[in-house]
Parts: structure tokens; C-alpha cells; sequence
């Protein structure tokens, strides 16, 4: 296998009149949570069709796990698990009978297939409700059992879309805990689109920010955040009035300056000493008792990039 | 390939046969048989098989596999699992050849375990003997026993089985729902019945003549043949154009 799980230039798709993948450019290293964030609309489902070589791009080119998406289609899907916009789970059967299907069409030995479903439905927690028919369930037993599908057959590379969605936190925590043991412990590299930017800040070591099928930036979540270039302090204390707000909205360094229930929310414009503006505000008569500094977070950063485009 | 089809047949049984209960399901393969099997051949006699009636044996799969192929692809669309099924390691002949076997097995599968029962519950009734005497069919002075006439009928309702499963695939693979193949279904088979009709009346009298004139000449046994070539010509023609028509790409639609 190659390090690079996944390479595409110029990647585009144009469908009658709209363009939904615009020279995409990524490269993805092998065994690394990759995340594809962006607002509904940005391409994110039309990029994951056409790694898996369900559409043929209009111009450029993707190769995954060192096939082309044009020519090797088919091994590449051999090769991949996928969860997609939509749980895919078969309503009518039961939970055995859909892993069971899943698992025969990957060749999985009868032996291996029965071991490997009851491994899995012991894991989320459902192998006493295995006989039950799907349709039956609740969206977050759903969901829990199409991410067991996605990995049934131990994919080398995983397309999930929104995966988390529909799932209670500690079902939402243990799935996250899923996907970094897979990334970390088997060298599954994922693909995780999201809209959810906590997770993707806690679990990717790479973002992709993309709208209107244009890719805006590409990084570690902590490049991303520190491309946003001001630092955010957030200021606890006593006679934070609108004197004190005034004194500060007027140094230079600062960006923006506000009072949220008697709170100072300040945004420096770069990563200066924040040291002088304490020195400031408590001559000026405020009495300070927490001040809590960060960089922005990635939601920031999405918003700013995606408002930036507009 | 083989393999791969069979998983999605077994798939495609598993889900109709529990589809509105798994008891429910089962029951209503055994009205079919029950009906076609045993109730209308015990009615009609030891004769039942030298009678017109028993071509319903072969119409029989046609019409079941009108009743379950607009499900093929339209309902895995609507219900939202074609695209996983797509971003499978299946390849595109097994999912399409795996759902088309299972229909045509399906229908044909009733037609022939109607038959068996027929022949059985005759034979049951009324002795080997008697239904050999009383089921040789005449048709323009030949002579056709038992046994021509359930293997020229359960090879007509084959066909026939393939040719509506072919269609209705290939209405299935552009539809949207169900419901838009059922619809588009009832005007195909209006056509079916309508364009001979018309096409009867129009076509002038002498002409007509000359086609009875050369039928007549041919021999039944030869116009029979003649006529199943041009349906498995049909059938063949039309599963090419499924094979061509099957691209994920056209498949994945919003």
C-alpha cells in the first residue's frame, strides 16, 4: 500500500449547471483521520462518489489506495467501507441478516462471518436484539449498526458521512473512540465528512475546509485555527463597564471588544502580549478574577472561511 | 459472479418473503399453489392438461414478476440503500443478473411448482393411466401428450417471465419510486395488448391473408417455434439493453 491513501488534482465535477467538486487538490497520508468539512450543498457527498469511482469526475483525476478512480473503480471499492449520506441498512431484514448480506458479498467464510457479527453486535451492544427487523429501531441503533456494515470487512480506507448524526453523546464518544482505535490501531485511514467541528477538531490530524465545491483550506486544525491570526480572551471580573470597553476598543491591537453579561470578549487583531491591556483595565478601576485565553476554534474558522466566501 | 449473484437473490427472497411478514409471505405462495396447483386442476378433471386453460401456467410468471420487478431498483431507491448496495465490491452484472434471477426464479419457480402439484394431485386422483388417455392435446391434428405440453408451457412461461422482468428492470433502473414503474408498467402492457389489436385492423386484409396462408404452410410445431424464437430474440435484445443501461453513475440519482 502506498502512503498516500488518497490523491486527487484538479478534481472536478460539473453536472448541467452546476460545478459541485471545483479543482479539488488533496492529498491524504494512509492511517490518518481525514476531515472534509463544509455547509450542506459544498460537495462533500459528490467528492466521496467519486473516490469510490460511482461518478466519473469531468476533468482531473483521484487516485485511492493507489488505484485510479477511472480505470480501478472497482478495486478501490474492494478495498473501502463506506457509510453514506444514509444508513443504507436494509429495513426489512433483521441486524444478523444485514451484516450477514454485507459479509457475503466481501467473501467473508461462513465461520469468520458469524464470529465477526457477534463480535460486532456484542460492540455496539445489540447482539440480543440481532433477530429484531431494522425498521424497527431507533435512528441511533440504526446508525450504529451501519457503521458496524461500513467495517464489517475491515476496509483499508472509510467513507463516513456524518456519522455521528442521530447518536446519543456516549454512543456519539464511543463511535469517535471507534474511529481513532481504527485509525490508530489498524492503519484504517477515514474519511469523515461532518458538520460537527468538535469532532472533527478532537479526532482529524487534517481538515479540509470546502465550499461550493472549491477547496479553501487544507491543514491540521491547529494551522487552521492559527490562520484566523487573532487570539480570544475572555475577561471575568468586577467594573467591566462600558468605561473599561471604551479604553480598550481604542488600543491598536485590538480587534473587537464586547460585553456579554458582564463579561469582556475580546479578539485581538494578532497573537500580541495581552499583558498591558490587564495593566489597563485594572487602572482603570476593573478588578479582574479570570482571564481565560485561546486561539479561535475551528468552528470559528469554518464560519470565517465560509462568510469570507460569500 | 456466480457467488455474487446468489447473495443478492437470497437477499432479494429474504426481503420479499418477510416483506409484509414472513408469514403473510408464505401463505400467499401457497394460495397460488394451492389454486393453480390443486383447486383448478381437480375441478376441471383428468383432461386438465389438453385444456386451453392450461396455458394460464405459462402467463402465470409473467404476471407475478409484473407484481415484484418494479421493486428492483426504484425501491431500493426509494428506501434509500442503493447507493451503499452501489458502493459495494459487487460488480455490476451480479447485482443486476442477481436481482433479474431472482424474479424470473421467483415466477417461474410458482408457474412450475403449480404444475408439479397438478400433475401429482391428477395423477393422485385419477391413476397414471387415466390422465395419459385424457391429457393428450390436439391441436391442428397433432397430437401432443402430457409431458410436450407441461415442458412447451413451462418453457413459454420462461420466457415470458424474462421478457416482464426485462422491461420492468429496465423501467426499475431509471425510476424514481415504485409507484413511477407501476405506472409507466400499465401503459407498456396496454401497448402489449393494444398494438396487436390495432395492428390487426390496420394491416390490410390481403395482406393478413397471405400471414395466415404462410402459418398454415409452416405446421403448428414450426409457427410455435418460430414464434418462441421471436420472444427469446426479445428477451435477449432486452436484457443487452439492461446490461448496456446499468451504470452506477445513472443509477445514483438525488
Amino acid at each position: 500500500m502506498t502512503d498516500i491513501a488518497i490523491r486527487t488534482e484538479n478534481l472536478t465535477r460539473q453536472f448541467a449547471t452546476v460545478r459541485a467538486v471545483d479543482n479539488l487538490s488533496i492529498e491524504i497520508p494512509a492511517g490518518t483521520i481525514f476531515g472534509f468539512l463544509g455547509p450542506n450543498g459544498a460537495g462533500k457527498t459528490t467528492t466521496i462518489r467519486l473516490l469510490l469511482g460511482l461518478l466519473e469526475p469531468t476533468v482531473g483525476s483521484a487516485n485511492v489506495l493507489g488505484f485510479d478512480t477511472r480505470t480501478h473503480a472497482d478495486e478501490i471499492r474492494t478495498r473501502c467501507g463506506a457509510l453514506l449520506e444514509y444508513t443504507g441498512l436494509y429495513e426489512r431484514l433483521s441486524a444478523e441478516d444485514n451484516l450477514d448480506f454485507y459479509g457475503r458479498i466481501w467473501h467473508i467464510p461462513t465461520t469468520e462471518r458469524k464470529a465477526r457479527i457477534k463480535e460486532m453486535l456484542e460492540h455496539i451492544g445489540l447482539y440480543d436484539r440481532r433477530k429484531e427487523v431494522v425498521g424497527t429501531w431507533s435512528r441511533g441503533m440504526r446508525q450504529k449498526l451501519a457503521v458496524a456494515r461500513a467495517v464489517f470487512h475491515r476496509p483499508a480506507l472509510l467513507f463516513v458521512d456524518e456519522p455521528t448524526a442521530g447518536l446519543d453523546p456516549v454512543a456519539s464518544a464511543a463511535l469517535r473512540d471507534d474511529l481513532a482505535s481504527l485509525a490508530e490501531g489498524q492503519g484504517v485511514t477515514v474519511f469523515l465528512t461532518t458538520h460537527n467541528l468538535v469532532e472533527a477538531e478532537r479526532l482529524c490530524s487534517q481538515v479540509a475546509v470546502i465550499r461550493q465545491g472549491k477547496l479553501l483550506a487544507v491543514g491540521h486544525p491547529d494551522e487552521l485555527r492559527a490562520k484566523s491570526g487573532g487570539l480570544h480572551v475572555e475577561v471575568k471580573g468586577r467594573n467591566l463597564n462600558g468605561k473599561v470597553l471604551e479604553l480598550v476598543k481604542l488600543r491598536p491591537e485590538v480587534g473587537e471588544a464586547e460585553n456579554q453579561n458582564g463579561r469582556l470578549m475580546i479578539t485581538m487583531k494578532e497573537q500580541t502580549e495581552f499583558a498591558p491591556l490587564v495593566a489597563l483595565m485594572v487602572n482603570s478601576g476593573a478588578e479582574i478574577e479570570e482571564i481565560h485565553k485561546d486561539t479561535g476554534s475551528l468552528e470559528d474558522v469554518f464560519l470565517a472561511m465560509v462568510e469570507e466566501e460569500k | 459472479m456466480i457467488g455474487d449473484i446468489w447473495t443478492i437473490m437470497r437477499k432479494e427472497f429474504k426481503e420479499f418473503l418477510i416483506m409484509r411478514g414472513r408469514r403473510v409471505g408464505l401463505t400467499s405462495i401457497a394460495v397460488v399453489v394451492g389454486m393453480f396447483g390443486l383447486f383448478m386442476p381437480l375441478q376441471s378433471g383428468p383432461g386438465w392438461f389438453a385444456q386451453p386453460l392450461v396455458l394460464f401456467y405459462a402467463y402465470l410468471p409473467f404476471v407475478m414478476a409484473m407484481g415484484i420487478v418494479a421493486d428492483a431498483f426504484a425501491g431500493e431507491r426509494e428506501r434509500r440503500t442503493l447507493e451503499n448496495l452501489l458502493a459495494s465490491r459487487l460488480p455490476d452484472t451480479a447485482i443486476l443478473f442477481g436481482k433479474i434471477a431472482f424474479i424470473v426464479s421467483y415466477s417461474w419457480g410458482m408457474s412450475l411448482v403449480s404444475m408439479l402439484t397438478a400433475v401429482i394431485a391428477l395423477n393422485l386422483k385419477y391413476g397414471h393411466a387415466t390422465i395419459a388417455k385424457s391429457s393428450t392435446m390436439v391441436i391442428a391434428g397433432m397430437h401432443m401428450s402430457m409431458l410436450s405440453v407441461v415442458v412447451g408451457v413451462a418453457f413459454l412461461g420462461l420466457i415470458l417471465a424474462t421478457l416482464m422482468t426485462a422491461i420492468g428492470i429496465l423501467l426499475s433502473m431509471k425510476a424514481s419510486s415504485v409507484k413511477q414503474v407501476q405506472q409507466t408498467m400499465g401503459f407498456v402492457m396496454m401497448g402489449f395488448f393494444l398494438v396487436p389489436t390495432v395492428g390487426a385492423a390496420l394491416i390490410p386484409h390481403t395482406w393478413m391473408s397471405k400471414l395466415f396462408q404462410s402459418a398454415s404452410a409452416m405446421g403448428v410445431k414450426e409457427f410455435a417455434l418460430l414464434v418462441a424464437a421471436v420472444f427469446v430474440l426479445l428477451d435477449v435484445v432486452l436484457l443487452a439493453l439492461a446490461i448496456a443501461r446499468f451504470k452506477r453513475a445513472k443509477l445514483i440519482m438525488d
